[in-house]
C-alpha cells in the first residue's frame, strides 16, 4: 500500500496525459453541471424564501426527498429517456458528455436550491423589511438578496459542485466511462480499482481531495476577506 | 439504552460472521452472470459443507485478489496471465475446467461485413476499416485481454472515436454496444443470457482464435500462510471431478449449452 | 389620520387605537414600554405589517438597531437612489452624508462603523428619499450621547420637509426634541400630551 502512494505521488507530479485528461473532463463537466443547475436551482430557492404561495411546502418537501435520492436511481431515470426505447432515444445523447451533464445537473438541481432556500432563512429579517420601506420591488429585492447572500449561494454552489465532482453512479451509467471521451476522476477510480490498479485510483483520489481542499481554501480566503 | 446498544451490536455482529471460515473464490463476472456458479456451488456445499464466497470482478482484479492473498482460489481465463501468476509463484495447482468462446456482435445490417470474413482477424480488420463503432471492455478482463490480443493479430492499433473503451463488465459493454448500434466481443454465455433484452446478433464465431479456456488456481499457501489452502484444493478436485464436468457440460441457458468440460476428456 | 386600528398577533391583540392623527413636518414621539407596540405600530404605519389600510404613502420605516447592507457606506446610502434609476447619485449621497455628520464615510466598509455611525448612515439612507414621513424605532437605543445630540440636531433641521414619528422610551430626548407625545401602553392610546 506505501508503494502504491509512492507510485501515486510519481504518477501526480509526472507528465501524464491520460491524468490529465481525465480531471480536465471531470472539472469541465461538473462546472458545466453546476452553472446549468444554479441558473435554475437559485432563483427557486431564493423564490421560495420571498414567496407564499400554495404548493411551497411541498415543493420544499420534495426538493428534499429529490436530495436523498442516489446517484444510480438519477443515472436510471435519464437512462431509461435517452434510451433507445427511450422517450428522448432519437437524440443520440446517451454515452456522451452532454448526457452526464443532464444527469448531474438533476443531481445538483434539489441540493443547490434547498441550500439557499435554508440559508436565506438565516438572513436577518430586517433585510426584507428594509428593502421593503426603501421602496424595492421584487427585481431589485431580488437583485439584493443575491448580492447579500452571496456566501450562501456560493456555499450551496460549492455544495452542489462537491456533490457532482464526487458522484459515480450518473457519470458511469450516463456516460459509460470511456476512455478520452466521458472518463472522469469518479468513473476512472472505480475502473482502476477494478482493474486492482490502486496507484493511478490513488493518484485520482489524491487529485480530487486537492480540487476539494483548494476550493474550500478559497472560499475561506474570500470569506474572511469580505 | 447500553443494554440496547450492547444488543444491537451482538446481533450486528452475529449477522455480519458465520462460525464456519468460507472458502473465498475470486472469478469473473462471465461465470457469475452465466449463472453457472449459482448452479454448482449448492452442490459442492452439500458434497463437502464448505461454503463458498464468490467475488465476481474482472480477471486482472480476480488474479490481483490472489497475489495479495485475499482470497483462496481462483477461476479466470486468461492462459498468459494465470501461467505468469503460477510462475511467479503466486498459484499453486492450475488445472484447466471447462471453455467456452468469444463472439462478435453487432446490428444485424453489420456495416462493416464481418459475417463474410473468414477468421476473427479479419473480422476486426474489417471493423477497423469501416471505422464502425467498435466498444471495448477496456478493463483488463479476460475478455479485455483476450480482444487486445485478437488486435495484435490484425496489425492495426484501435484508436480514435470509433473505438471506444469502457472499462466496464460484459453487461454494461454490451449494453452500450446496443445503445450505440456498435459491434463489441463477447463471451457467448453472456451474449445467450441477454440476447432477449437486446437487438444484437452474432455476426461472427466458430473460429479457434475465439476459444475461451478456464483454469482454476490455488493461491499458494508458502506465500500466504493464511489462505484456507485445504477448502481451495477439495474445490479444485471437486471441479475437477466427473460429477462436476458432467454438471458443467450438462448447464444450460435459453436451451444453449454454454461451457464445455476439459478436465476429463 | 387613523381611526380604529386594530392589529393582533394570531389572537392576541397587541393594538387598539381608536383614533391617532399626525399633521405636516411635526416631530411626534411615541412612548412606551417594552411590549406596549411601538414597534408594531410603526411598522404599520409604513405597511410592513398588517393590511395596506393605515399605511402612510411616502414614509420610510428605520429599524432600532438598524441593518446596513454589506458593501460601502455608500452602496447603502445610494441604495434608493439606484433602484429609482435616478441621476446625480454621488452627489446626493455626499450631502446626506453631510447632513448626518459623516462626510467622507462613502467608502468605508458598513461592517467596519460604529453602533452610532450605523444608526445615522441608516438615517441618511432614508433622508435621501426625501420621504414625506420619517419613521424611526427607538433612534437614540444603543448609541452614545453625542450620537444623541447629533440626532437631535439632524431632526430639527429636516423639520420644514419631514413628519418624523419616532418610537422611544427615552423620556427626556422625548420631551427636547418632539412637539407631540403619544402615550401607548398595551396598545392603547393612554392620552394626547402636550
Amino acid at each position: 500500500m506505501i508503494n502504491s502512494f509512492n507510485k501515486a505521488f510519481f504518477l501526480l507530479f509526472s507528465q501524464n496525459k491520460e491524468v490529465l485528461f481525465i480531471v480536465l473532463t471531470s472539472l469541465k463537466l461538473t462546472i458545466s453541471s453546476v452553472i446549468i443547475a444554479s441558473i435554475f436551482s437559485i432563483p427557486l430557492g431564493i423564490i421560495l424564501h420571498l414567496k407564499n404561495f400554495r404548493f411551497k411546502r411541498g415543493i420544499v418537501s420534495f426538493l428534499h426527498s429529490l436530495m436523498a435520492l442516489p446517484t444510480v436511481v438519477i443515472g436510471l431515470l435519464v437512462y431509461t429517456m435517452l434510451s433507445n426505447n427511450g422517450i428522448l432515444g432519437n437524440s443520440r445523447i446517451l454515452f456522451t458528455p452532454l448526457a452526464i451533464i443532464i444527469g448531474q445537473s438533476i443531481l445538483a438541481f434539489p441540493l443547490i436550491a434547498s441550500m439557499v432556500y435554508a440559508g436565506l432563512s438565516k438572513l436577518d429579517s430586517r433585510f426584507f423589511e428594509t428593502l421593503k420601506t426603501l421602496g424595492a420591488n421584487q427585481r431589485n429585492i431580488f437583485k439584493a438578496t443575491i448580492k447579500e447572500a452571496k456566501f450562501i449561494i456560493l456555499s450551496a454552489i460549492l455544495a452542489g459542485f462537491g456533490r457532482v465532482i464526487g458522484e459515480v453512479g450518473v457519470s458511469m451509467m450516463l456516460g459509460g466511462n470511456i476512455r478520452f471521451y466521458t472518463r472522469t476522476i469518479t468513473t476512472a477510480i472505480a475502473l482502476e480499482t477494478s482493474k486492482g490498479a490502486f496507484e493511478l485510483g490513488l493518484t485520482l483520489g489524491l487529485i480530487l481531495m486537492i480540487i476539494a481542499l483548494s476550493i474550500n481554501f478559497i472560499l475561506h480566503l474570500w470569506v474572511k476577506n469580505d | 439504552m447500553k443494554k440496547f446498544l450492547l444488543i444491537l451490536a451482538i446481533v450486528a455482529l452475529l449477522l455480519g460472521c458465520d462460525n464456519k471460515i468460507p472458502l473465498k473464490l475470486a472469478t469473473t463476472t462471465s461465470t457469475e452472470n452465466s449463472g453457472l456458479l449459482e448452479y454448482l456451488l449448492p452442490e459442492f456445499e452439500t458434497d463437502t459443507k464448505i461454503k463458498v464466497d464468490v467475488i465476481a470482478v474482472g480477471t486482472g482484479k480476480a488474479i490481483k485478489l490472489g497475489e495479495n492473498g485475499d482470497v483462496d482460489v481462483i477461476l479466470v481465463h486468461a492462459r498468459g496471465a494465470e501461467n505468469k501468476f503460477v510462475t511467479d509463484g503466486f498459484g499453486v495447482n492450475r488445472r484447466d475446467v471447462m471453455h467456452n468462446d468469444f463472439v462478435i456482435i453487432g446490428v444485424k445490417n453489420d456495416v462493416a461485413k464481418i459475417m463474410k470474413a473468414q477468421n476473427a482477424t479479419e473480422a476486426l480488420q474489417k471493423i477497423a476499416f469501416a471505422k464502425a463503432e467498435f466498444i471495448s471492455r477496456g478493463d483488463d478482463s479476460g475478455t479485455h485481454k483476450k480482444e487486445k490480443n485478437l488486435w495484435k493479430n490484425t496489425g492495426i492499433l484501435p484508436t480514435g472515436k470509433w473505438y471506444k473503451e469502457i472499462g466496464q463488465g460484459m453487461g454494461a459493454t454490451i449494453n452500450m454496444a446496443n445503445e450505440l448500434a456498435g459491434y463489441t466481443i463477447t463471451d457467448r454465455g453472456t451474449y445467450i443470457a441477454m440476447q432477449d433484452k437486446i437487438t444484437l446478433k452474432i455476426l461472427f464465431d466458430g473460429d479457434v482464435g475465439l476459444l475461451n479456456p478456464y483454469g482454476i488456481i490455488a493461491v499458494n499457501p508458502q506465500k500466504h500462510p493464511n489462505v484456507n489452502y485445504k477448502s481451495a484444493m477439495k474445490f479444485i478436485n471437486w471441479l475437477t471431478s466427473e460429477k462436476a464436468q458432467k454438471m458443467i457440460n450438462q448447464f444450460q441457458k435459453n436451451g444453449k449449452q454454454l461451457f464445455y468440460a476439459d478436465a476429463i476428456k | 389620520m387613523i381611526e380604529n386600528l386594530k392589529f393582533a398577533y394570531e389572537t392576541k391583540i397587541v393594538l387598539d387605537i381608536k383614533k391617532l392623527e399626525f399633521e405636516k413636518n411635526k416631530i411626534y414621539a411615541i412612548l412606551g414600554a417594552n411590549g406596549s407596540g411601538k414597534t408594531t405600530l410603526l411598522k404599520i404605519l409604513n405597511g410592513l405589517l398588517g393590511t395596506r389600510k393605515f399605511k402612510i404613502e411616502n414614509s420610510i420605516y428605520v429599524h432600532q438597531n438598524p441593518l446596513l447592507f454589506s458593501g460601502t457606506v455608500f452602496d447603502n446610502v445610494a441604495f434608493g437612489l439606484k433602484i429609482r434609476k435616478e441621476k446625480n447619485i454621488n452627489e446626493k449621497v455626499k450631502d446626506a452624508l453631510k447632513l448626518v455628520g459623516l462626510e467622507n464615510f462613502e467608502n468605508r466598509k458598513s461592517k467596519n462603523i460604529s453602533g452610532g455611525e450605523i444608526q445615522r448612515v441608516a438615517i441618511a439612507r432614508a433622508l435621501i428619499l426625501q420621504p414625506k414621513v420619517l419613521l424611526l424605532d427607538e433612534p437614540t437605543a444603543n448609541v452614545d450621547k453625542q450620537t444623541v445630540r447629533l440626532l437631535e440636531k439632524i431632526l430639527q433641521q429636516i423639520k420644514n420637509k419631514t413628519t418624523v414619528i419616532f418610537a422611544s422610551h427615552d423620556h427626556h430626548f422625548a420631551k427636547r426634541i418632539s412637539d407631540k407625545i403619544i402615550y401607548l401602553e398595551n396598545g392603547e392610546i393612554e392620552n394626547l400630551g402636550e
